[in-house]
């Protein structure tokens, strides 16, 4: 093909390889350390026998020789120059300076308009123009070498020397470099034992083979792009409209309420965590000292640039501005939010079950206790929602190989199982916040908010539409991939749905239950007449005890169920039995602090502290001796608690017993 | 031969390309060998061998190939279906007008002999456009115009500056009226400057103005070229005004535009010294039509004009090698619009996107075609007559032209200026032809040129400096 010479013909010739934007004619602007290539790597290898180099860490430290090249490797025989007396290629080390040549000056030595630069001084010396003056960046060596005017193959001298040249050995190596010109353009050096300095005249290397048409022959493969560092990931996470509009969004859309116009760089989390970022957050500025506290908060919802670097491949494509996720993931982020929210279900449960005093009666009727036995089999059906969610998970992370695991993982760490509990039930449900709260009317009708049947044309809008959307996807993805499908085969697909399909049952139930609850406890209007009393007397020592006991039962309690899950031993009878016991136990203690005006506080295990899983195992057998030690010692006002707590917390011990 | 063998022995069909000597043009320079693709004026080197390929493969009439340029052919898109033509004869609907020339006085102080304008009267009588004319000018072209587009207004003669109350009332009124609604307009004036005093340069260097002066070369030759009807000097008169806009200040651009006659002589003495005067642009416009028909070019005499021309071009070639700036308009647009590898089935925007208004408020095709029947294109009170300026555009067409649809230039050149093909036909083709050539050659030189020294060219043009990136690192796998 012709070579083409004007635009149009350029633009007629299309390559078939790399897109427009990959033609280094086409790299953007800021290109050292550069987007798609660092181009100072050009005038690195600009002249045969010498690769320089123009920027370096110890340059803030010695300001007398902050700005001028260094030589990183000479080729001795190429180049003539005898440094170490071993001929060859000498390279200096990147950290030893002391070892360094250094680039004095340099000139043209062809071409129309000759040019010196001497970068000791950094004055200019040409006909037509500029004001002497001091550069500002080292990088303006570089620049004055790129555009020095010298034709390919044209020659060029440099004086390069080691770094203490003074005295009468600079005088000598200036002389030798300002001698030079045209007709008396010679390679020479002193003639000290050790080198000191040398006028090196060499022929300006071709941008372009002739032959192959191949960019930049003298530099060696890789090399182009062997500086850059990250700056893409970094500039990735940094610049915003206008400039990577194209390939990283700033807003984009997902299919949920909940993820409207949300920010492409948003570290994707649960929904519960999924606040709004709020605009002053998102447009937080780390130039202004003023909004140091926005960007500490966006810190910490943005993806920072060591996310980016790690995790950049688990950014969703982005079509007609809505993030695109396969079947699969949504599945799995679904899924993962409803695990979240049946645990904070099942605690919401457990509390309001706790708060009814078992001896309410209304006319004749065991209202109190017939309000606790809902509650709690609710709270139990919405504990095995919980388990079955996650060893759904557990059989989708199965179907995984490593690399894609990482990439659907919710961090590095974990596994795509689940044991936190939601903060806030999301935008289904107006983003309420969990909270343990006694069952009076509002609570009630909460509860029967969340677990009404979904109404066909807005099917997410409530749990059971989750689950039922979750079903379809499975079965849609199997009717088309058969036991290729992204869910695993029929006997995988079928295990999953059959679990999908026993959680929608439940909670049919659930939700007829709650309002015959309602109509009984509260016909009348509202009232508190069922509740148990909470007592506003601060805790005593013995109580706060037995409080911290609960807490750590439940800890446990997540720990074991955590374990279990990642372990996939959803066989384990052995195991489930152990947490039942420990469950029973705990429920007993709960009982037992609700009766005397102290209800279970259901604190969350500390996220920080659940990260890893061997430490928290070992911090929680730790807690437990601790709290033994600490029951032995007092509760003796509160036999009963003593009672009730100690052998929960043996019960405790004994999860971390084979089974 | 039996029928079997010569089927063995026969060679492939030739691959034949109807008319390829009008879709292609080889040339040389002092690099080597080079390719004008006609379609889309796109510029190749080739190498030594492919040019003899192609060589054979043009020739008279319909050209026969053979099956060895098929595949050069093929990747420079001469085999391309004719869906795939920059240029077709699909009708051309005219775009939105964006340009005005006001005739602000059809009169003028000079008595140039070569006048195409009847000393602006165009065989009519002298007169001045009326402001609420100009006013309603400026109106109409705002109206006409997308919001976004760049607006020009120029005014013309005659001598524009006759009517010089009218200049500045209708230069401002346009000025603040874009100001005001947030568009973007600019101004040209084509001026003998003879009239030119400080208040006219003080409005052409606030306003974006181009200004152009009708400067001929030396004093010699143009005062006897252009006469003044009070027979002062008009030599004297143009190094006054360029004083004046010395001292006030320039505008955006100034100019100087020299017509040549047969009688003209060589032009690089001529365009040393005007450029020596300080213009910012300089260039020859050859005459053609003219009331005294031996100041015209004939078409043998277009070859000396040929030969000055070129010696203009090698002139500036090497001052732009030694960077120098040295502005010589011809050139510079010529490398400029190869450069981008412009390509049109018209010669210029007359009718299509520019549109010119008489004295009266008639619209014409161009300022050369003021009050001529065949080229009226509405007015300005009820706006541009599409229909008419669709027709004009569609006979225009290039490849419907004759000899024009033959010529390998005929995209670079756009069939001529329609006032000088009306009166006097094509009679300046060959030297059209053999300029451009020269510039092809040029602009190859300039490039590898800029591209081996890496020094930036001073031109306060845009077209040898367009090229200093000539993409020298655009390069195709060969």
């Amino acid at each position: 093909m012709p070579k083409p010479r004007n635009l149009t013909a350029a633009a007629y010739d299309e390559v078939i390889a790399n897109p427009p934007a990959a033609h280094i004619k086409d790299s953007v602007a800021n290109t050292a350390p550069g987007l798609e290539l660092d181009e100072r790597t050009f005038e690195k290898h600009l002249f045969p026998g010498l690769v320089l180099e123009f920027q370096r860490y110890d340059q803030d430290e010695d300001k007398k020789r902050l700005l001028m090249p260094v030589v990183r490797a000479i080729d001795q025989d190429k180049t003539g120059v005898t440094v170490d007396g071993a001929g060859g290629i000498l390279s200096f080390k990147v950290d030893d300076p002391e070892s360094y040549l250094f680039v004095y000056a340099i000139r043209s030595l062809d071409g129309p308009a000759p040019q010196i630069y001497r970068f000791y001084d950094f004055r200019q010396d040409v006909k037509y123009q500029r004001e002497p003056r001091q550069p500002e960046l080292a990088l303006d060596c570089w620049n004055a070498i790129r555009n020095m005017p010298c034709p390919e193959g044209g020659r060029v001298g440099l004086l390069i020397g080691t770094g203490e040249l003074k005295g009468d050995k600079w005088k000598k190596a200036l002389r030798a470099f300002e001698a030079l010109s045209p007709a008396n353009a010679v390679t020479r050096q002193s003639k000290d034992k050790a080198f000191a300095w040398a006028v090196v005249v060499v022929r300006r290397a071709p941008l372009e083979d002739a032959r192959t048409g191949l960019i930049f022959p003298n530099v060696p493969p890789g090399d182009l792009q062997s500086t850059m560092c990250t700056p893409w990931h970094y500039d990735f996470r940094d610049c915003h409209c206008y400039y990577w509009a194209s390939s990283r969004p700033d807003m984009v859309s997902g299919e949920g309420p909940e993820e409207r116009n949300v920010h492409f760089m948003r570290k994707r989390k649960p929904v519960w965590e999924k606040i709004p970022i709020p605009p002053e957050v998102w447009g937080a500025n780390p130039n202004f000292a003023s909004e140091a506290k926005n960007v500490a908060e966006q810190e910490k919802v943005l993806w920072n640039h060591i996310d980016t670097i790690n995790d950049w491949e688990t950014l969703p494509v982005v079509l007609n501005d809505t993030e695109v996720r396969s079947r699969y993931r949504k599945v799995v982020e679904k899924l993962q939010v409803l695990a979240g929210i049946e645990h904070a279900l099942a605690v919401e449960y457990l509390y309001a079950y706790q708060s009814v005093d078992p001896a309410f009666k209304l006319d004749g009727d065991e209202l109190g206790a017939r309000a606790r036995d809902v509650l709690r089999r609710i709270a139990v059906d919405e504990m095995h929602h919980f388990r079955w969610v996650n060893e759904i998970l557990q059989l989708l992370r199965e179907q995984l190989g490593p690399a894609s695991f990482k990439a659907l993982a919710a961090s590095g760490d974990r596994t795509m199982t689940v044991i936190d509990r939601a903060a806030n039930y999301g935008p289904n449900f107006d983003w309420r916040s969990f909270g343990v709260r006694r069952l009076e009317l509002d609570t009630l009708d909460w509860f029967i908010r969340i677990e009404r049947p979904s109404r066909q044309e807005r099917a997410d809008e409530q749990l059971e539409g989750l689950y039922i959307s979750i079903a379809r996807s499975i079965r849609e993805e199997f009717e088309e991939n058969g036991d290729d499908s992204a869910f695993g085969n029929a006997v995988t697909v079928q295990k999953i749905q059959s679990l999908i399909k026993l959680i929608i049952e439940e909670g049919d139930g659930h939700y007829r239950q709650l309002a015959d609850l309602r109509n009984r406890l509260f016909d009348r209007g509202e009232n508190v007449d069922h509740l148990r009393t909470i007592k506003e007397k601060p805790a005593s020592h013995e109580i706060a005890l037995a409080r911290r006991v609960s807490d750590t039962l439940y800890h446990v309690l997540l720990y074991g169920l955590g374990h279990m899950f990642m372990r996939g031993d959803d066989e384990d009878g052995g195991q489930v039995r152990h947490l039942v016991e420990l469950m029973e136990a705990m429920d007993a203690l709960n009982n037992r602090l609700a009766h005397l005006g102290y209800p279970a506080c259901f604190n969350a295990p500390d996220p920080s502290t659940t990260q890893e899983w061997k430490p928290w195992g070992e911090a929680l057998k730790t807690e437990i001796d601790s709290l033994k030690d600490a029951l032995k010692k007092t509760m003796r006002n509160e036999e009963e608690l003593r009672k009730l707590a100690g052998p929960a917390l043996d019960k405790a011990a004994r999860c971390w017993e084979p089974t | 031969m039996d029928g079997k063998t010569a089927e063995a022995g026969c060679a492939a069909r030739p691959v034949v390309v109807p008319r390829l000597q009008a879709e292609l043009k080889l040339f040389r320079s002092a690099l080597g060998h080079h390719a004008l693709v006609v379609d889309g004026s796109r510029v190749y080197d080739l190498m030594a061998d492919e040019a003899a390929v192609l060589r054979a493969a043009i020739t008279p009439g319909d050209a026969a190939g053979s099956t060895d340029s098929a595949a050069l052919l093929a990747d420079l898109g001469l085999l391309a279906p004719a869906a795939r033509r920059r240029i077709a004869l699909d009708p051309i609907e005219p775009p939105k007008v964006t340009a005005f020339s006001l005739n602000v006085a059809q009169a003028c102080n000079m008595g140039c002999a070569y006048c195409y304008a009847d000393e602006g009267k165009f065989g009519g009588r002298a007169r001045l456009m009326p402001q609420e004319v100009a006013r309603a000018s400026v109106d109409r072209l705002f109206a006409e115009a997308d919001a976004d587009a760049r607006l020009v207004l120029g005014f013309m003669g005659g001598e524009p500056l006759l009517a010089r109350t009218l200049v500045h009332d209708t230069a401002r009124y346009a000025f603040d009226k874009a100001q005001r609604l947030g568009r973007d307009i600019g101004f040209s004036i084509t001026t003998n400057a003879t009239l030119l005093n400080e208040a006219d340069a003080r409005l052409f260097h606030e306003l974006p103005f181009v200004v152009t002066i009708s400067l001929d070369g030396t004093r010699d030759v143009h005062r006897a070229q252009r006469p003044m009807h009070n027979g002062h000097d008009s030599y004297q008169a143009v190094l006054d005004a360029l004083a004046v806009i010395a001292r006030v200040g320039r505008p955006k651009q100034l100019a100087a535009r020299a017509t040549v006659t047969a009688r003209s002589g060589r032009l690089l003495p001529l365009l040393d010294h005007m450029i020596g005067l300080g213009f910012d642009d300089v260039g020859f416009s050859a005459l053609l039509v003219s009331p005294d028909p031996r100041l015209a070019f004939t078409a043998t005499e277009f070859e000396r004009h040929l030969a000055h021309m070129i010696e203009c071009g090698e002139k500036a070639l090497a001052e732009i090698k030694a960077g120098r700036p040295y502005p010589f308009g011809n050139l510079e647009t010529a490398l400029q619009e190869i450069h981008r590898g412009s390509h049109r089935p018209l010669p210029c925007g007359a009718g299509a996107g520019y549109l010119s208004v008489n004295a009266e408020g008639r619209l014409y095709a161009c300022h050369r075609l003021i009050d001529d029947p065949a080229f009226i294109m509405g007015d300005i009170r009820v706006g541009p007559d599409t229909q008419a300026r669709q027709k004009l555009l569609n006979r225009s067409h290039v490849d419907r032209m004759e000899p024009c649809s033959g010529c390998w230039a005929r995209y670079l050149c756009g069939g001529g200026c329609h006032h000088e093909v009306k009166a006097r036909g094509r009679v300046a083709c060959d030297y059209i032809r053999g300029w451009l050539e020269f510039c092809l050659k040029a602009y190859v030189e300039l490039g590898t040129h800029f591209a081996q020294t890496g020094s930036e060219h001073l031109s306060t043009r845009d077209g040898a400096s367009a090229i200093a990136n000539v993409p020298h690192m655009v390069s195709s796998p060969r």
